[in-house]
């Protein structure tokens, strides 16, 4: 495969976007992604485009990406694979233009989650995530998905709430930074214990917020990086990795299984390790989850989270910064969208040019974890000094 | 005949005052299993089943098959659904065949189910009369939410119970019990107000408790049940009949909760596929060893290709990890928990529902037990399945 970059990326605010349809939510991050790039590019240079879209706002994802943007004479396929959509639609892109198919590929990343009301979108989702027979009757919330392995996690390891408490305080702490960001402002340990409990362990202040959002990427392949810009984000790695849909089946709950073999994937492509990580944007839907991501992607030991999160070690300044734009849990989290966003954020970081800049990150990692807790994606991306 | 075996069963919940109230996942079907399992122990070698009750949840589609299937019955046993209560239920007993199990239900508070095992030997159970007259005192046309009462207890009293219980306590030997009659209304009868006067439940299995306390308490008579002004009777012989219990000493009281109404989407096509496997909690064993629930195309463990039999799966387990949903749900009535649970021995784990027990009162390593439950009501169709009670939830006792 011939080596592949990151040469635009932008994205929208995520938030309540109860003003914009999907249809402008798109062409805004297309746009913004277009003028990212240092030396100008113009639509028509685009020779395909991979839409990442949970669900179907206004219909057809792949029609609606190609129609809105004005991109009707290129090829464009819909992605979806659960929470892991973004990252996997970039992962797809850059397959075909390190394949030698493409030299221009755009990514796009949406979802609109507040399009219907906050009570009928929990049977939407789960319709398209649970057994119809089994598991779908009773009443496994995305909460209660993630929490089921939470509690063991804690269980085992002698984790506390407090401990994921200060997941939430340090990513809404990045967030009130982040112009991006659905929300934007601090919250302290006590006030995140004391919020009301939506499903144990997680209080309100555990949980990301429904939002809409867009993000997008444009991947180029390095024999045409020169016509766009001299700082170049290189796609070094990428990984899937799938587990068992039903809980009953996951032996091991403490980890996912499915980001453990994503990253292993990604690593090995990109040729570095865990510790050659400076910065990372993981999967933080819910607080306790960031914590497992710690472990699962080998950034510490088997129950050493809690320790990286009591030290500050993933806060700005830390050791390895983690979730410097706030992650799901600040930013927001439009399923489509949120991979692709955390690739701006790196792309960002790994130029400098980041609102809570990680100073001298060469290595950035992404990863989302999502559906039943059975798939997950890492992208891993290298400065332009690499 | 002859009752082998005599089994209550009563809900783990207490409404206003102190009665029994199902809990909201339970219904007749679930508490007829209930009542059964405990009747039968680990012998499901009976020839018929009958269900009684005055209050079916519903009509149209029968469920015979969700208790026969839930129960392991062999495909020989037939189970009946008649509409009935005290009397027929007596009925039923004095006219079962040796390996009939009777299973009578009463839903509405105060609640309970009781079955009882015919056989040859035990505690001797003959037929000792009936009166057939209608006096609809209380009565609901079907498909209306309300009963229409006839408001006139003593009309019901002189003219519906007194001239039954009269012409049925003629020639009975050693004492005289009465169902379907309030216990303070006993005394009117000249009946022993001590006998039965906590009346557990009412209905249909109300004179199954009352056999249950006879045997329990050593005394042999004759049992009558009046409804409206029908009645029947049965004597009571004591013999060798075993007595189990089914029931928490101390009710606990129906939580808060919060429920908003929606609905929620089912598929018959997947629950008729699921229906062997769901119901009656059975497994495909693979020829590697493996046991994959629900069963599947692909082995969980070596990935041969097939439909393997099924076998049935331990009902007793032990948390591995638990949550508890607290934010209101559509379609959902919370808060509720839901568990993952390992089996026995069978290195299967089911992710049900916590029944029986306070919303987040469960924690990890807790054990206890699977039971039939109505898991949920999707487009007014009952979708059964299996929910977690925790072993201390239950205190049962046997009577030999």
């Amino acid at each position: 495969m011939r080596p592949v970059a990151i040469v635009g990326a932008g994205m929208i605010p995520f938030g309540e976007l109860f003003g914009i349809g999907i249809k402008e939510m798109v062409p805004n991050a297309l746009r913004a992604a277009l003028d990212s790039v240092d030396k100008g590019i113009e639509r028509r240079e685009i020779q395909a485009a991979w839409f990442g879209e949970l669900s179907t706002a206004d219909g057809f994802p792949a029609g609606v990406l190609a129609d809105s943007c004005g991109l009707l004479d290129i090829p464009v396929t819909r992605v979806e694979n659960a929470c892991a959509t973004g990252n996997d639609a970039i992962r797809n892109a850059a397959h075909a233009v390190g394949g030698g198919y493409y030299d221009v590929a755009l990514v796009v990343g949406a979802d609109k989650t507040r399009e219907t009301s906050a009570r009928s979108t929990f049977w939407e989702w789960m319709g398209m995530m649970r057994d119809r027979a089994w598991d779908y009757p009773l009443g496994l919330i995305a909460p209660a998905n993630f929490a089921l392995h939470v509690q063991r996690y804690m269980h085992e390891y002698g984790v506390t709430r407090e401990h994921l408490a200060m997941v939430a305080v340090k990513n809404h702490q990045n967030a009130m930074t982040n112009p991006f960001a659905h929300l934007r402002f601090e919250v302290t340990v006590e006030q995140v214990l004391n919020a009301p409990l939506v499903v144990e362990p997680f209080g309100v202040y555990d949980c990301t917020p429904q939002s809409d959002g867009a993000a997008a990427v444009i991947v180029a392949a390095a024999d045409v990086i020169d016509r766009y810009t001299d700082r170049p984000v290189w796609v070094r790695g990428f990984g899937l990795g799938l587990d068992r849909i039903m809980h009953a089946h996951k032996a091991d709950m403490t980890t996912f299984a499915a980001t453990v073999k994503a990253a292993r994937t990604a690593y090995a492509m990109a040729g570095v390790e865990p510790r050659d990580i400076d910065v990372a944007e993981v999967h933080d839907c819910f607080s306790g989850v960031e914590l497992m991501n710690y472990e699962d992607l080998g950034f510490c030991g088997r129950g050493e989270a809690k320790t990286l999160i009591e030290n500050g070690e993933t806060s700005i300044g830390g050791r390895l910064p983690v979730n410097p734009s706030g992650g799901l849990k600040a930013k927001g989290h439009p399923p489509g969208a949120t991979g692709v966003a955390q690739c701006f954020e790196l792309f960002e970081q790994l130029r400098g040019d980041a609102g809570n800049q990680v100073d001298g990150a060469r290595w950035g990692l992404a990863h989302n974890i999502g559906g039943p807790t059975a798939v997950a994606a890492v992208t891993i991306l290298e400065g332009p000094d690499g | 005949m002859s009752i082998l075996t005599i089994a209550t069963y009563r809900p783990a919940w207490s409404g206003e005052g102190s009665a029994r109230v199902p809990g909201r996942d339970e219904d007749v079907v679930t508490m007829a299993v209930d009542a059964a399992l405990a009747a039968l122990g680990g012998d499901h070698e009976i020839e018929r089943l009958v269900l009684i009750t005055r209050q079916p949840d519903y009509i149209e589609s029968g469920l015979a098959g969700v208790v026969s299937v839930a129960l392991d019955l062999s495909k020989a046993s037939a189970v009946e659904e008649r509409l009935g209560g005290g009397p027929a239920v007596l009925d039923a007993v004095a006219a079962a065949a040796p390996g009939t199990l009777v299973v009578a239900v009463s839903p509405q508070s105060p609640a309970g189910a009781a079955a009882v095992l015919v056989g040859e030997t035990g505690a001797s159970a003959t037929f000792a009369g009936r009166v057939d007259r209608s006096l609809p005192i209380q009565i609901r046309t079907a498909g209306a939410a309300e009963s229409r009462v006839y408001d006139d207890p003593r009309l019901l009293r002189e003219r519906g119970w007194r001239p039954a219980i009269d012409q049925l306590k003629v020639r009975a030997e050693g004492t005289v019990v009465v169902a379907g009659v309030p216990a303070r209304e006993a005394p009117k009868f000249g009946f022993d107000a001590s006998f039965g006067s906590e009346r557990p439940v009412g209905g249909a299995a109300e004179p199954l408790f009352a056999v249950a306390e006879m045997i329990e308490r050593g005394v042999s008579g004759r049992i009558i049940a009046v409804e409206g002004g029908a009645a029947a009777a049965l004597d009571i012989a004591l013999g060798d009949a075993r007595v189990v219990r089914k029931e928490r000493a101390a009710p606990l009281a129906v939580q808060k909760t919060t429920a908003i109404q929606a609905e929620i989407p089912i598929s018959l096509a997947a629950y008729e596929r699921a229906f062997d496997a769901k119901l009656g909690l059975r497994a495909a064993r693979c020829s590697c060893g493996e046991l994959s629930y629900p069963p599947r195309t692909v082995c969980l463990a070596c990935g041969a290709e097939g439909t393997p039999p099924l076998e049935s799966l331990p009902r007793d387990g032990e948390v591995y990890t638990v949550t508890t949903i607290h934010t209101p749900i559509p379609g959902m009535v919370s808060p509720y928990s839901l568990a993952i649970v390992s089996l026995g021995d069978s290195g299967v784990r089911v992710l049900v529902h916590v029944t029986d027990a306070p919303a987040a009162s469960v924690g990890i390593g807790r054990n206890g037990t699977l039971v039939l439950r109505r898991v949920a009501t999707r487009e007014g169709i009952p979708d059964y399945g299996y929910g977690f009670r925790p072993d201390e939830a239950f205190e049962g006792g046997e009577v030999a």
